[in-house]
């Protein structure tokens, strides 16, 4: 939620594409960075090759040599961090899950940005009416409580990851939409915007060719910091039970935790959703760090 | 409808949903339009020779009801069938399933023990009479057979209890052929509470040590330390003082530990007088109540026939929802001596004492006789309350929303506590509740807990655990009124390949009472019909009660419906 | 004469703002499927019969532009009305809550932006030093931390295994202090509020601090402060003026926060038991109270708007370079 006050050298010849290969490379720069993109991939990867390398089903019930539930085991060689309430492998759990937590931070992420970016990119470069109208549905979107309002979204809609994204989507471009805006307000002063009036490009050929370029490394921060918000408010949504049931995840588990008691006793069911989930939005924030100095040189 | 077709289908359900959700407007538009189509899709799907639709279930957001269909799938996966779970918060199922009727081929929920569920009229009659199978009602799985309707109307008014007992058999046995739903088992309620402070716990059928469904069990407690007063965990916090406002059970039970009914529940879960000294049945509709003598209010004035005809008089005439059973069967009530009061009643009811009874209480005359006169209020059941005055063994003391209600023991009640007070905390997280007991914060466990939970709680030297039957249960419904849901042979597949006993041992440890194919507990001896046990759970029995119903199997081992 | 205009036409469309906010949230809590009656179906003590005639008395079976004028007529008089589930006014039931969502979040506020800045200041100041990037990277950590898992560990730890502080609630009924510490008055609260204000402080307490370090470190930058260090200013009085001008800044983040803040913490509440708005809100939706629900989630985001209104016209007169358009 950092309101970052903007200094780049603006170009009238930065490209959408090359910006792009720039901005992959970046977070390589500094050994945080490298750390933290490693993890960042490594979870990626696992999400999409989870089901395959998770030792059991995850919802399977495993029962011991006498015929018994092995109802919360602590880890052993099995079952590396234990079982559940249900004799369910923890581990499994954790890699089948994370495939929900990756989708839903990025399909978030671009939803957000998408919004955020245009509001903004719109709101500043108009100004005047359109400005204060957008403004204004920003400032209300401030004002909803996310979970509270995913409570109210989840009652409308059925939990489901769709709508879990879809709620998360609706209210968190608030933030990116403010930052761009306060951004587009001081580029289109310059003159190679004033230069593109003069010569007769139309407004949308300059938002999106001239404007759009120039702010997309705070994009790209924003959608780094999307990116671990919806991580983190999917765990919440989950933690408190409206999560999608037919999906495995971090948020998910720890809601069951929760409920069957195991905080108390069962730390190998508690301990390692939460781990992942810091590890995973703290990973996502170092590379937004380099993004940040990008867009903010002194930073550097 | 191909699978492609349905993935189409299911695009554009959320493509819609998604379109809503943009504008607020027409967001239960989309709702609506998308839980519709899912059951048009359904119908449509049906279609004889076809491979068998997904079926579609709802559920509970509750760890146990996860669990059930985790299993349930597996299970019915064997049989080549598909299982989509959709599941919400308590609110939504309610909303959607009760209040609207509008519920997929699956449907599960489990039902509490609370008092009126003791008498069988309450699971024959309200969820599979027809009469119960409009919006509001819970024969929510249109469940329509006349001959079972008669036989359980026939019950319900039939006041001969032998006769009534051959018809409570008969309808359940109807039942137990036609399949409208599984029942799964009766989860037994453990409690604790702090052996080293208190003692005299009575464990009630149904009711177990903690809860308020029956005034009886916190009677008998007595303190083993200088403190005099209980503390007692709840999920639930009450919503209102006002005994005529809410018919919600929890809130009308901790009511009535302030305002005393005319009858109770002992230790075996028998009727006991209790504000009534006797009770007599002079006709099937008339009724003779004699008063116990010697009563008072908390504020001291003595209980008179007065304050019972005038309390009668008072709901026939405001008819308080909540006290709608009360409005329901009583017609009148008259003053026929110094202790007795004659009920007049609509039509014979045989659960009239403890449905009735168990659940009216006595307001002062003095008190209500006033209300709403000029305060404004639409009706006395907006009145606050503030100062609660009743007869019951409890008075009230002070109440903070959120945080607790403090009771304090009426010395003067015929069977006094040995208490002088006792506190309900509401602590919405169980696993709260447990710290609280293990830390001392806490002296009964009001709620329900696991095996597992009440193992780790009874390693505490101070604290006992106690395991109570119960009769309420857990069940799976099946929506009867869409295909292929209305084939019996499916249903008695599906009972086929649900092993019960499996299902209770992985998630209640075995802690419960298996179901007969009734929904009425063996514990309660002489309701529960004991011949009508569960179809043997077998896979390859199912199997074979479908192939003679002529499904088939595709070459993916899907199934497939007759044609 | 700008300053003023700026600020009329800015108030009006605050106010059309909260208007649009009264109608959405009325409109949006009744499209939710069930209404208050429907919540009493579900264990069959209310009748199908009755439920009709418990809509007809709470006026839930007129149409909704009706319900939605006398709404808007009673507020006018000031009249939030009556709670459909507690049958009580608006007012008595959410203010309660609201005290004891203060009692928790003011502490957490007050240091999470304590430390926060502080700490924020100090990393910002010393740039590129290794002080800086460790603290950077610490003062990262709490905000990939989910506040429930915080609240979790926090009570698994203390709790739990060493026993030190309460399980939840705000206070213990009966509490009998047996040494003279735990006479002390409000020791029962404070060791209910720890666990809780540490859970929030730390979840709270990144924002502020990476908000005034970037402020910190841009202000290092300007132009006046190379000419206050040429000046030969000492470094302590540096320090001071690069403070307040990054305070701007956080200045806005706060609006935000409070706002935040008032709305309670659903997740911390509900961790600890703590009995105040983030859950009433949540059960009001579950219990489909409308007026209820209408009035925290109104309150709620008014306060955010209309700090956010107070702030941006504070922006102008604190950063006298703003132009008004």
């Amino acid at each position: 939620m950092t309101d970052l006050a903007i200094a780049q050298t603006p170009s009238r010849r930065a490209s959408v594409l090359g910006t792009i290969g720039s901005l992959i490379a970046l977070p390589f720069r500094t050994w945080t960075g490298a750390i933290a993109s490693v993890i960042f991939l490594t979870f990626c990867v696992i999400a999409v090759i989870g089901p395959w390398i998770a030792p059991y089903s995850p919802n399977a019930n495993h029962f011991n040599a006498q015929g018994e539930l092995l109802r919360l085991a602590a880890p052993s060689a099995a079952h590396w961090l234990g079982t559940t309430y249900y004799g369910s492998d923890v581990l499994s759990q954790l890699i089948v899950g994370t495939r929900i937590v990756v989708i839903v931070g990025l399909t978030c992420a671009l939803f957000i940005t998408l919004i955020g970016t245009n509001v903004g990119l719109i709101s500043g470069y108009y100004g005047g009416r359109v400005d204060a109208v957008l403004m204004r549905i920003t400032d209300l979107a401030f004002g909803i409580p996310f979970i509270p309002f995913a409570v109210v979204l989840v009652a409308l809609l059925a939990p489901s990851t769709w709508n879990i994204i879809l709620t998360i989507s609706l209210l968190m471009w608030r933030t990116a939409a403010r930052v761009i805006r306060s951004q587009v307000l001081s580029l289109k002063q310059r003159a190679f915007v004033k230069a593109s009036q003069i010569a007769g490009a139309s407004d949308l050929r300059i938002i999106y060719l001239h404007l759009f370029p120039n702010v997309l490394p705070m994009t790209m921060l924003y959608v780094a910091f999307d990116i671990a918000w919806a991580v983190i408010a999917e765990a919440s949504v989950s933690f408190l039970g409206f999560g999608d049931p037919n999906q495995m995840s971090w948020g998910q588990m720890l809601y069951l935790a929760y409920l069957s008691g195991a905080i108390r006793h069962a730390w190998w069911w508690t301990i390692p959703p939460g781990v992942c989930l810091t590890l995973f939005v703290g990973s996502v924030f170092l590379i937004g760090r380099e993004f940040e100095k990008l867009t903010n040189p002194k930073l550097a | 409808m191909s699978s492609n077709a349905l993935e189409t289908e299911l695009t554009r359900r959320r493509l819609l949903q998604f379109l809503g959700a943009l504008g607020i407007t027409s967001v239960s538009g989309a709702t609506l339009a998308g839980l519709e189509a899912t059951i048009r899709e359904a119908r449509a799907q049906a279609a004889p020779g076809s491979v068998m639709p997904k079926l579609q279930a709802m559920s509970p957001n509750w760890p146990d009801m996860i669990e059930i269909w985790r299993q349930a799938t597996r299970d019915y996966a064997e049989l080549g069938l598909e299982v989509e779970v959709q599941q919400g918060t308590l609110d939504t199922w309610v909303a959607q399933v009760v209040g609207e009727h509008k519920l997929p081929h699956l449907v599960s929920m489990s039902w509490g023990g609370a008092p009126d569920r003791m008498d069988p009229d309450f699971f024959l009659n309200e969820i599979l009479n027809s009469k119960r199978a409009v919006k509001g009602g819970l024969n929510y799985g249109h469940y329509m057979n006349p001959a079972y309707d008669e036989v359980a109307n026939a019950q319900r008014v039939e006041v001969d209890e032998a006769k009534r007992r051959q018809l409570v058999m008969e309808a359940q046995a109807i039942s137990a052929k036609d399949n409208p739903l599984m029942v799964l088992f009766h989860r037994d309620i453990i409690q604790a509470y702090n052996k080293a402070k208190f003692g005299g716990v009575t464990p009630i059928i149904g009711n177990g040590i903690g809860f308020p469904y029956a005034p009886l069990s916190y009677l008998g407690l007595e303190a083993l330390t200088p403190r005099k007063v209980v503390k007692i965990t709840s999920i639930y916090d009450i919503a209102s003082l006002n005994p005529f406002l809410t018919p919600e059970v929890y809130n009308s039970s901790v009511l009535r530990q302030i305002y005393a009914t005319f009858v109770t529940r002992d230790k075996d879960a028998n009727i006991m007088p209790w504000s009534l000294e006797s009770w007599t049945l002079v006709d099937p509709t008339t009724m003779d109540l004699t008063l116990r003598p010697g009563q008072t209010f908390h504020d001291g004035k003595p209980v008179t026939v007065e304050d019972v005809k005038f309390t009668f008089d008072y709901i026939l005439k405001w008819k308080f929802p909540a006290l709608a059973r009360v409005v329901d069967s009583v017609k009148s009530a008259e003053i026929t001596g110094d202790n007795t009061v004659r009920l007049k009643l609509n039509q014979p009811y045989a659960a009239f004492v403890p449905n009735v009874l168990g659940f009216a209480f006595i307001a002062p005359k003095h008190v209500w006789e006033q209300v709403p006169g000029n305060s404004g209020l639409a009706s006395p059941a907006d009145w606050p309350n503030d100062q609660p005055v009743g007869s019951g063994p409890w008075k009230y003391v002070e109440w903070r929303k959120g945080e607790y209600l403090n009771l304090a023991a009426h010395k003067e009640f015929f069977m006094p506590p040995k208490l002088d007070g006792l506190v309900l905390l509401p602590v919405p997280a169980i696993e709260n509740q447990i710290g609280m007991m293990e830390r001392g914060e806490a002296d009964l466990f009001g709620w329900t807990m696991d095996v597992t939970q009440g193992k780790r709680l009874g390693q505490n030297p101070d604290i006992e655990i106690v395991q109570t039957p119960t009769h309420g249960m857990h069940e799976i419904r099946f929506n009867l009124a869409m295909a292929p849901m209305d084939n019996p042979a499916l249903r008695l597949a599906l009972q086929h390949a649900t092993d019960r006993k499996k299902y209770l041992d992985i998630i209640f440890s075995g802690a419960g009472t298996l179901a007969n194919n009734t929904m009425i507990t063996p514990v309660l001896k002489q309701w529960s019909n004991p011949d009508v046990p569960n179809p043997e759970p077998s896979i390859d029995k199912a199997r074979q009660v479908l192939k003679d119903a002529g499904f088939t199997w595709d070459g993916n081992g899907k199934l497939k419906l007759p044609s | 004469m700008m300053f003023w205009r700026y600020a009329g036409r800015r108030l009006v469309q605050t106010v059309v703002t909260l208007f649009l906010l009264l109608t959405i949230m009325f409109v949006m809590f009744r499209l939710i499927p069930g209404d208050p009656t429907t919540m009493l179906l579900g264990t069959g003590e209310l009748p199908p019969e009755a439920q009709q005639q418990l809509r007809a008395a709470w006026g839930l079976d007129r149409p909704m532009w009706e319900q939605y004028l006398s709404y808007l007529a009673n507020l006018a008089r000031g009249d939030l009305g009556l709670s459909l589930y507690f049958r009580r006014p608006v007012m008595e039931i959410v203010l309660p809550m609201l005290g004891n969502t203060l009692i928790l979040m003011a502490p957490i506020l007050v240091i999470a932006l304590a430390v926060g800045i502080w700490a924020g200041a100090y990393l910002g100041w010393h740039r590129g030093e290794r002080v800086e990037q460790i603290g950077s990277l610490i003062a990262l950590l709490p905000r990939a931390l989910p506040i429930f898992w915080i609240a979790i560990l926090l009570l698994m730890l203390f709790s739990y295994r060493l026993g030190w502080f309460p399980i939840g609630g705000m206070r213990e009924q009966f509490f009998y202090p047996e040494t003279w510490i735990q006479a002390l008055p409000g020791y029962d609260l404070v060791m209910h509020l720890t666990l809780p204000v540490i859970a929030g402080a730390i979840y709270f307490i990144s924002d502020p601090l990476m908000i005034t370090r970037t402020a910190m470190l841009e202000v290092r930058g300007e132009d006046y402060m190379q000419f206050a260090r040429a000046q030969g200013l000492s470094n302590r009085r540096l320090r001071q003026i690069a403070r307040r001008n990054a305070f701007l800044p956080v200045l806005t983040y706060i609006a935000i926060m409070v706002g935040f803040a008032l709305g309670g913490q659903v997740l911390l509440e509900y961790v600890f038991s703590w009995p105040g708005m983030g859950r009433l809100m949540v059960n009001s939706v579950a219990q489909r109270d409308y007026p209820v629900a209408q009035a925290t989630f109104f309150l709620m985001a008014a306060v955010v708007i209309v700090l956010n209104f107070i702030v941006d016209l504070l922006y102008g007169w604190l950063d006298p370079r703003i132009v008004y358009d």
